[in-house]
Formats: C-alpha cells, sequence, structure tokens
C-alpha cells in the first residue's frame, strides 16, 4: 500500500507544476545558501585559527605554573628551562611536531639620543618558525632573524620610525635584568615587522634572538614560554595531560583555546549568525511550503472526497499529503544542498583568495563542509516540510466525504 | 568677547585675593617655605653622598644596590654604582631634564626617563637623580590629621617630574620630612614613602632611612640608607659632563 502512496504523491506533486517549481525553488535555495556560507564559515574560521596558531601561539604552551595568572606576562619571576634535556622530554611526547621558546620582556629600545619604550619577544630563529611558520608572512622588508645574526632584530615601523632608525643601523636595548639590575646591549635591525597602520598588539614591537636575550637579561637556558607544534589543532586537548606528565606539576600546560580564546568566541559569534540567516532562509521556504499545501489541499476537497468515498482511509489521506510535502522539501533540499556543496568543493579545491588593502599576505581561504551538516540541514529541510504540511494534512484528513465530494 | 573678559577678570582677581589669607596663618610658615625646606634637608646644594638601595621582590627575596651620588651647585646629579658586580661601572647623569645611564659593556651613554624603575626596585630615576620640589612642583598647605604634622599638596608641573601630585608631611618640630604619598594623575596611589632615623651628617641633619612601599604591587618595598653625606664639597664642574661618564 504505502509504495502506491508514494507514487501517488509524486504525481500529485508534478500536477502543479508552476507551483512545485516555486515552493521547490525556495527550499533548494535556502539549503544551497546555508551549506555555501557554512563551508565559506567553516574556510574562513580554520584561516583564522591557523593564522594565530601557526603565526603568533603554537598549538600548546608550556610556562612556569602560576604565569597564565601572573598580572604581567613579561614578569622574568616565572621562567621555563630550555636546557636540551628539558627540551628532549617535551619533544619525546609522541605527536610533538616541534617545539620552541620564547621570551616576552620589555624594555627602552635606544637610538640616535632618543629612547622608546617596547615589548619585546625573543624567539629562537631555528625553531620558532617550525612551529610558527607564519610568522615569516609578517616580515614585510628585509631579512629573518635566522638570517640577521646573533644580534639581529626586527621591528615594528612606529618603532623604527620614532628612534628614526633605518634597516642596517643599530640600535642598543636597555632593560632591567631578572634582579632589576640595567644591562644594555646593541642591536642589528635587520627587518621590518607588519606594515604601519596594521592592526597590532602593541605598536612598539620588536623580535630579537632567544641567546641574545638570554645574555641581556641575564638568564640562561631560560625562557618565559615553549610552544609545541601538533598536526592536528582539534587534537590539542588530548595533548594536554600527556604534556603535562612529561614537563611535571611545576608546569602548567595550556592549548590555544585558552590562549587565544577569542578565537572560539569569534567563531562562536560567526555560527550564531549563520545558524540565525539559516533560520530565516528555511523559515520562509517552508511558510511557501504550507501555503502550497493549503492551496492543494482546497483545491482537491472534491478529489478527497472521493479517495474517501472509495475506501481511502483518513489516516492515509493524512500521510499522502505529508508525503507530497516531505518530498517537495527533500526535493529540493538535496538539489540545494549538492549546488551549495558543489560550490564548497570547487572553492575548496581552488581556494578564494582575500587580499585586504594593507595587509602583507593576502588571506587563502578553502571552504570545506562535513558530511554531518549536509544530513542535518536535509533532514531540518524534509522534516520541516512535514512539520509545516502538517495542519493542511489534518484539515484535508478530517474532511466528511459527503460535504467534501458536494464541495465547489 | 572684550566685556566677557573685563567682567570675569575682576571676579577671579578678588577670588585670588581673597584666598590669599587662607594659605597660612601669621608666625606659620607657608607652603613654598616648607618646600624649600624638604629641598634643603633632601638634597643640599651641594654634596657627595654614599647610600644604599635594597628592593624586596614579590617572591621575598631582595637585591642591594650601593651607589656614590654627586650634586654640583647648578643642580645636576651624577651616581657610580658599585653593587652588586651586575651592576659595578655604571653611572646616571642628569643635567636639567636630560637624564642617562652609561653601561660599562658598551662604554655608552643612553637616556633614561625620571619616571622610570631606579635599578629595578620601587623607588623611580627622578626620586634619586631628580630632587627639586621647588622647580618641580606647585604646593598648597592642608591641614594634616596629625598636629604634629604639616601636609603639602604637591602638583607636578611638568611631565618630566617624579610623579603628577605628591602628599608631603613634614614634622612641625625640626620640620623634617616624615612621609609622602605619590600619585599618578588619575588620582591612583602608586607609592608611600616613610622617611625615618634622622641623623647628623657632619652638621647636616637628615633622614637616614627611606622605605618606599609599592601600592601597585603591595608585596614590592624598597630601602634607601645614607650611609654618609659631605656638604659643601668643591666638585669639578667636569665631573657633570656627558663626555665625563665612564672616565
Amino acid at each position: 500500500m504505502l509504495p502506491s502512496l508514494v507514487r501517488i504523491a509524486v504525481r500529485n506533486v508534478t500536477r502543479n507544476r508552476r507551483r512545485s517549481v516555486i515552493t521547490f525553488s525556495a527550499i533548494f535555495l535556502a539549503l544551497g545558501v546555508m551549506v555555501g556560507i557554512r563551508g565559506f564559515l567553516n574556510g574562513m574560521q580554520a584561516t583564522l585559527r591557523e593564522s594565530i596558531i601557526l603565526g603568533q601561539t603554537g598549538a600548546l604552551q608550556i610556562h612556569r605554573k602560576g604565569f597564565m595568572k601572573a598580572v604581567t606576562t613579561s614578569s622574568l619571576d616565572l621562567l621555563v628551562p630550555t636546557d636540551e634535556a628539558f627540551l628532549q622530554k617535551i619533544r619525546g611526547v609522541p605527536g610533538i611536531q616541534a617545539v620552541t621558546a620564547r621570551i616576552a620582556f620589555g624594555g627602552m629600545v635606544n637610538a640616535n639620543d632618543t629612547s622608546a619604550v617596547a615589548m619585546l619577544s625573543a624567539i629562537d630563529p631555528k625553531n620558532e618558525i617550525l612551529v610558527c611558520p607564519r610568522r615569516l608572512d609578517m616580515i614585510s622588508s628585509g631579512k629573518t632573524l635566522a638570517e640577521g645574526g646573533s644580534s639581529a632584530a626586527i621591528l615594528t615601523p612606529e618603532l623604527a620610525d620614532s628612534l628614526g632608525v633605518h634597516v642596517g643601523k643599530q640600535a642598543t636595548i636597555l632593560t632591567n635584568d631578572r634582579d632589576g639590575v640595567m644591562n644594555a646591549l646593541d642591536i642589528d635591525y635587520v627587518g621590518v615587522y607588519g606594515q604601519p597602520g596594521l592592526p597590532m598588539p602593541d605598536k612598539k614591537f620588536g623580535f630579537v634572538p632567544l641567546a641574545f636575550a638570554q645574555d641581556l637579561l641575564r638568564i640562561p637556558n631560560m625562557a618565559s614560554e615553549i610552544a609545541v607544534r601538533i598536526e592536528r589543532f582539534d587534537e590539542a586537548e588530548t595533548f594536554k595531560p600527556r604534556l603535562q606528565a612529561a614537563v611535571g606539576p611545576e608546569y602548567e600546560v595550556v592549548t590555544w583555546h585558552d590562549v587565544a580564546s577569542f578565537i572560539d568566541d569569534a567563531i562562536a559569534a560567526q555560527n550564531a549568525t549563520l545558524n540565525l540567516i539559516g533560520a530565516i532562509f528555511l523559515f520562509v521556504a517552508l511558510l511557501g511550503i504550507a501555503n502550497t499545501m493549503l492551496m492543494s489541499v482546497l483545491e482537491r476537497t472534491r478529489e478527497i472526497g472521493t479517495m474517501m468515498s472509495v475506501g481511502v482511509r483518513r489516516r492515509q489521506i493524512l500521510s499522502l499529503f505529508l508525503l507530497e510535502a516531505g518530498i517537495l522539501g527533500l526535493l529540493g533540499g538535496i538539489l540545494g544542498a549538492a549546488a551549495g556543496s558543489a560550490f564548497v568543493f570547487y572553492y575548496g579545491y581552488k581556494g578564494i583568495v582575500l587580499k585586504f588593502p594593507g595587509m602583507l599576505a593576502p588571506l587563502h581561504i578553502y571552504p570545506t563542509v562535513t558530511v554531518g551538516y549536509i544530513l542535518f540541514v536535509l533532514g531540518l529541510a524534509a522534516g520541516g516540510a512535514v512539520l509545516s504540511a502538517l495542519w493542511p494534512a489534518v484539515r484535508a484528513s478530517q474532511m466528511r466525504p459527503v460535504e467534501a465530494l458536494a464541495a465547489v | 568677547m572684550k566685556r566677557h573678559t573685563s567682567c570675569v577678570l575682576p571676579v577671579s582677581l578678588s577670588l585670588a585675593i581673597l584666598s590669599l589669607p587662607l594659605a597660612a596663618s601669621p608666625g606659620e610658615p607657608t607652603a613654598e617655605e616648607l618646600l624649600r625646606r624638604y629641598d634643603q634637608v633632601m638634597s643640599p646644594k651641594t654634596f657627595d653622598a654614599l647610600m644604599t638601595m635594597t628592593a624586596h621582590r614579590q617572591d621575598g627575596s631582595e637585591r642591594s644596590y650601593k651607589f656614590r651620588a654627586l650634586k654640583s651647585e647648578d643642580d645636576k646629579i651624577r651616581t657610580w654604582f658599585f653593587e652588586p658586580a651586575a651592576a659595578k661601572g655604571q653611572e646616571m647623569l642628569r643635567v636639567g631634564d636630560n637624564m642617562w645611564v652609561y653601561m660599562p659593556n658598551l662604554k655608552r651613554a643612553m637616556r633614561l626617563a625620571s619616571r622610570e624603575s631606579f635599578q629595578g626596585g620601587d623607588f623611580n630615576n627622578g626620586d634619586v637623580l631628580r630632587v627639586n620640589y621647588v622647580a618641580d612642583y606647585t604646593a598648597k598647605r592642608e591641614t594634616a590629621e596629625d598636629p604634629k604634622l604639616w601636609l603639602l599638596d604637591l602638583t607636578a608641573k611638568s611631565k618630566e617630574a617624579a610623579y603628577d601630585r605628591i602628599k608631603l608631611w613634614l614634622s612641625k618640630d625640626k620640620q623634617q620630612p616624615a612621609k609622602a604619598e605619590y600619585y599618578a594623575a588619575s588620582g591612583k596611589l602608586l607609592r608611600s614613602a616613610v622617611f625615618e632615623d634622622v641623623k647628623n651628617f657632619h652638621g647636616h641633619e637628615r633622614p637616614s632611612h627611606i622605605t618606599m612601599r609599592n601600592e601597585l604591587a603591595t608585596k614590592r618595598w624598597s630601602e634607601m640608607t645614607m650611609l654618609d653625606m659631605k656638604l659643601d664639597i668643591a666638585i669639578p664642574a667636569q665631573r657633570f659632563v656627558l663626555d665625563d661618564l665612564g672616565r
């Protein structure tokens, strides 16, 4: 019995083609847009995540216990060792691809008898680019630290300009060492970091080699932070206990979720917006289905009466109309999702290049979408269609055959 | 516009005249006199002093510095560090608004700012190298809660002064500094100091021990102890020239 009901439903859907096409198009468009935007957002969120994790933080970080709660991150009281034995413990954790050490500190940079307060970041020139290769994208001109030598420095244009130094010139960093005693060392300004006007956490900022800073701050074999790289960023949480076990309880292990929580916040905000837009699209499309089915029921009143009088059960009438709506929703949904997926896969393969004015490296976005999401929105479209057809279908199933037959 | 000013001026003038008698009762020192007294006690016209500064840090450890400070007749100050070993050979110089530190490893002097920490402790560079409150602050007398103390409210005349605002208490009997509170422009309390242990250094009486509490990081504090202070000595002007640092 059911297959014949399906056959009748399909035939009914194709009876008023123009109306079905319009309804079908609404569902098609809604699903196409939902899958397309989801795919684009997935790509953008992955790019955002990568640009932070591979450009600044690393997937996980190790600090001395209490570091994350300390008032200033440039405190030299809470340090981690950077000797080979300690680093080996971290490298020994399976899945760790690269390890690098950093020191964040503040100081006065002096040149031409002027000085400027600056935030400085000391990095291991060789290992840093294994953990954070995107750092290199931020050097707009000049050399890298690895090419620049043992006292090389990469400075923001704001910092260099305020001191009146040009690439190739020398400057001096004056700061307090771990004990508070002043110390100063000369730097060679070899590279420019970022471009003026680009949003940056600190306008006056610079990079120096790790060994240079260890000398300047008189903290041999010490750093304020160790960052590691892993293959898949979403597995960071599973590495946390393993790294913690490797380094011991005197240290704290954090993931990019902890140090760059704004990524998760931004992603959550984007998703909420997408869900709202998707819900509105889908709601409008489903209103179309409800309208179509109601029209259908009204038009086919006599037909319903005839069916009932030849012995078709009320339940079957209900099922017939729900089936018709379900077919419209599912078909429109499948084709819409297919069109959206086609867009996602095409650009996922080709990549979308976004170049914002003033940005050094263009953004490469590779849209992706999961099978789970496609199945979810298809279910939503079909289920929603059935739900929105419920009232017209119930109305049809509750008609009295005599009255229905007599209707004009 | 012209009518406007001619109207405002007499009003503000009369206000100023009215407020004048409030500044000091007859027989009491004026704010300016007390400020001059502070400078005279803490930073006499010329001196050659030996001091220690001990910085007590958050983690409970402490670091001590020993240095010599020299002041010229025209208000220039130079210091030499002897201890600890890491600071040995470092020198500081202030001439007017300019401050430099000489680094022996670079054999070169670099600019310092008066509001930066003095060797990582809770005194700032201005506290040590720039004690000329008459030049740097305008003073107003206020009523102290303690009847034995005078209270001054000091406002910085320029950004180069060590602090934006200072509340300074002096004892009424000997007119020696007793305590002080140092504020940011926002009104936030940054540091507080207690002046103690008045000693006679070759005929000059002054507090020999200053405790400076860090009110932002309350576990931190620093002490400055005057070991010796000679006055009225002839110092060649050459000692207060930038090129002389390191020699």
